[in-house]
């Protein structure tokens, strides 16, 4: 994975826990300065290891940590120099997903070795979205619901995120509450 | 091949795309537009929307007659009502009709995101979201450098003041240290001078030698210190190099003898200039060490000189060579590395702080030479000193008046005056000078040094530096002015300091002392300043004319 997944990390880390903390998942991972270079392209081994590190310092259950680190991730990339891209990917989360390939795409353009998963919207139901979720990696679903709960939050949206495991694809339903009148 | 595209489908190719009539009417609005623009565009004439701002002059009949090929392609046009919307393309004409196939194109500072574009913006085929990725990256990695450099440069920071605290606080201890001690080696000195029983003699000899073995420690490090502070300045004076190797020789070969080994040094001759203090210091260093790695056989100093270059610099090799215990290749590689010792257990066996090599490598490299080690465990080593000094005339005569001229000189007639607040350095000083027959009075700081000047009549002033409520070189100053308004003859006035780096010495002559003196105090140097300022007063005094001439010029 890329570094700024790493950066992400680490920020959130210092958001909620000291420095202490920091340095005590630091030496855990047994990662240095080198590994936070965002558009660094970083064997995956080196970010589970991080997120391993963080889990055991922090004792969170992984998924629940997996989640909290999706929904984060959101919030990060809007912080940083790449919040113009998710502006421009759309101003709503039908939009945004549907045109989440397309972002990927051209950010392997600036690093061609980044192994980006795919979204795709296959159902619309009234205000409910399935999304067909497929990657290289296993064991991100948590990450993944936290993510899509990270843009209904974003898109000012509530709603509940679910999925099931399918034969080469993992489903996700966003179950969007209707947005009271004003 | 024809391939025909139905308006749709060049709206997906081309989401901001315009087509004008025969007219110059806008016929056509690609969904992009409408989007930024409105779909009010339509049926209005293009120059009223857009303006071109490349070609900036171009002309739209001509351009929809055909007649201006040149510009069909890489137009860029800009939409008067929102200027920030800029689109690039080509210009495609068609049966009187003109097709802009155009896309967005970032703003001049490079940004299309803050303009509300979004993907749908832009034809699949347009590299333009790819362009604003890679500057976005570019941007992040600038961020990430920015972001490092400065904890890099906050990490180094915080290292180099950490290593700072630590190089003063073993400066000042070493310091406070040497303080005291100047004291138990004065008093020891003192003692060596009186009736001692031969045990009494043999417990002073031990007490003496551990108090310089400790000295010369504090020395190395206060040395080192100065050294990282980059504070270490060289002498550069005429100086006897025949004088220093037999001046030396005497203490080396006592400490060889000690050990039962033979110690020589191959004789040499001329005058250089150089730090004459420093290069006795680097010597002294190698040849005890020698002596202290060398359980049997001896050690030998040779000093070769070479032929003297155009540049006028002679070559100076000093090689001391041992017959001791030799170190291996991987021991060579670390010697002249502060902090280093041959092996673990050599502090625990010698001794030492291990700063003396890498205080000498750091003398002799400011010396524009270089030192070197050859060596084998068991067979003994050599240290290499090579330098290239210029070679100068032994400084005529002077006449100096000193004591050794055979000439016996009296101090118990000089009233000395003594500035020294720290009172064990006084009782020290005192001790020092009763066998010499001097009684000085003392002051214990500067202003009274200038209180007891006015009251009394003093031949030599021996003047601490740093002292409470006033210091040695604001007394001295204070002094030199009174004398100059009463017309009256100055005052020797020497300092008496463990501060005796050269820019130091050259503030205290330039307050208007004489000279200045070392500490711990050597009594030789002590004796011979004061026979120095005595022989001037018995001169000035055989002399009457000169002391009325100067009288009568004030």
């Amino acid at each position: 994975m890329y570094g700024m997944i790493h950066q992400a990390a680490r920020q959130m880390v210092h958001a909620v826990a000291d420095e202490a903390t920091w340095s005590k998942i630091l030496t855990t991972s047994g990662l240095h300065e080198e590994h936070f270079i965002s558009a660094q392209t970083y064997d995956d081994e080196v970010t589970f290891t991080l997120i391993g590190a963080i889990q055991s310092v922090t004792e969170i259950p992984l998924d629940e940590l997996l989640s909290a680190f999706g929904r984060y991730w959101i919030e990060f990339a809007a912080s940083t120099s790449y919040s113009s891209v998710l502006e421009m990917a759309g101003n709503d989360l039908e939009t945004l997903l549907e045109n989440l390939d397309r972002m990927h795409t051209s950010i392997k353009s600036t690093m061609p070795d980044a192994d980006m998963p795919s979204f795709y919207v296959s159902r619309v139901e009234g205000r409910d979205l399935y999304i067909e979720y497929r990657s290289s990696r296993t064991g991100l679903e948590a990450f993944v619901k936290g993510l899509l709960e990270g843009l209904l939050d974003r898109f000012g949206d509530t709603g509940e995120v679910s999925f099931v495991r399918r034969a080469d694809h993992v489903e996700f339903a966003v179950r969007r509450e209707v947005a009271e009148a004003a | 091949m024809e391939l025909n595209l139905d308006p749709a489908t060049l709206d997906v190719l081309y989401p901001a795309r315009l087509a004008l009539d025969p007219t110059g009417e806008i016929a056509h609005v690609g969904p992009s537009v409408v989007r930024h623009l409105g779909a009010g565009l339509s049926g209005q004439h293009f120059l009223e929307c857009f303006e071109f701002e490349r070609p900036r002059f171009t002309d739209i009949d001509a351009l929809i007659a055909g007649a201006q090929s040149e510009s069909l392609r890489s137009i860029i046009v800009r939409s008067r009502a929102q200027p920030e919307l800029r689109l690039r393309g080509i210009v495609l004409p068609d049966d009187g009709r003109l097709h802009l196939l155009v896309g967005h194109v970032p703003t001049e500072n490079g940004r299309i995101g803050e303009e509300m574009l979004s993907f749908a913006d832009f034809a699949p085929t347009d590299s333009t979201l790819d362009t604003h990725m890679v500057s976005v990256t570019h941007q992040q990695l600038l961020n990430d450098a920015q972001r490092i450099a400065r904890e890099v440069e906050e990490k180094s920071r915080q290292a180099e003041a950490a290593n700072e605290a630590k190089s003063q606080f073993l400066a000042t201890v070493s310091h406070e240290i040497r303080t005291p001690l100047n004291g138990v080696l004065g008093m020891a000195d003192f003692l060596a001078g009186t009736e001692l029983s031969p045990e009494q003699n043999e417990a002073l000899g031990v007490l003496i030698d551990s108090g310089r073995s400790l000295l010369t420690i504090l020395n190395e490090i206060l040395d080192y210190s100065k050294v990282e502070a980059g504070e270490l300045e060289l002498e550069h004076r005429a100086f006897d190099l025949g004088g220093l190797i037999k001046g030396t020789s005497g203490l080396f070969h006592i400490k060889a003898v000690e050990k039962r080994l033979y110690y020589v040094a191959s004789p040499a001759n001329g005058w250089f200039m150089g730090d004459e203090t420093r290069l006795r210091q680097v010597l002294s260093n190698l040849v005890f060490n020698a002596i202290k790695f060398t359980p049997s056989g001896g050690v030998e100093l040779r000093v070769e000189f070479g032929e003297a270059g155009e540049d006028g610099m002679t070559p100076l090799v000093f090689e001391i060579e041992d017959s001791g215990i030799g170190m291996s290749e991987e021991v060579q590689g670390r010697l002249f590395k502060p902090f280093q010792q041959g092996e673990v257990t050599t502090a625990r066996k010698f001794g030492g702080t291990g700063l003396g090599l890498a205080i000498c490598k750091h003398l002799v490299e400011k010396m524009g030479g270089k030192i070197s080690v050859r060596s084998e465990e068991g067979r003994g080593s050599v240290f290499r000193v090579e330098l290239a000094l210029e070679a100068t005339e032994a400084p005529a005569e002077t006449g100096d008046k000193r004591s050794d001229d055979g000439q016996q000189v009296s101090l118990a007639s000089l009233r000395v005056l003594a500035a020294e607040d720290n009172a064990t350095n006084r009782i020290v000083l005192g001790a020092l000078l009763k066998p010499m027959g001097v009684e000085p009075a003392f002051a214990e700081n500067g202003r009274e040094a200038v209180e007891m000047f006015r009251k009394e009549s003093f031949d030599v002033i021996l003047m601490d530096v740093m002292m409470p409520e006033m210091s040695g070189p604001e007394a001295t100053q204070i002094i030199r002015r009174l004398e100059k308004d009463a017309g009256a003859k100055p005052v020797p006035i020497h300092a008496l300091t463990a501060n005796l780096m050269r820019e130091q010495v050259a503030q205290y002559l330039e307050c208007g002392m004489d000279g200045a003196l070392g500490k711990p105090i050597n009594v030789e140097e002590l004796r011979r300043t004061l026979e120095g300022v005595a022989l001037v007063k018995s001169e000035s005094q055989d002399a009457p004319y000169a002391q009325n001439s100067r009288a009568s010029q004030g």
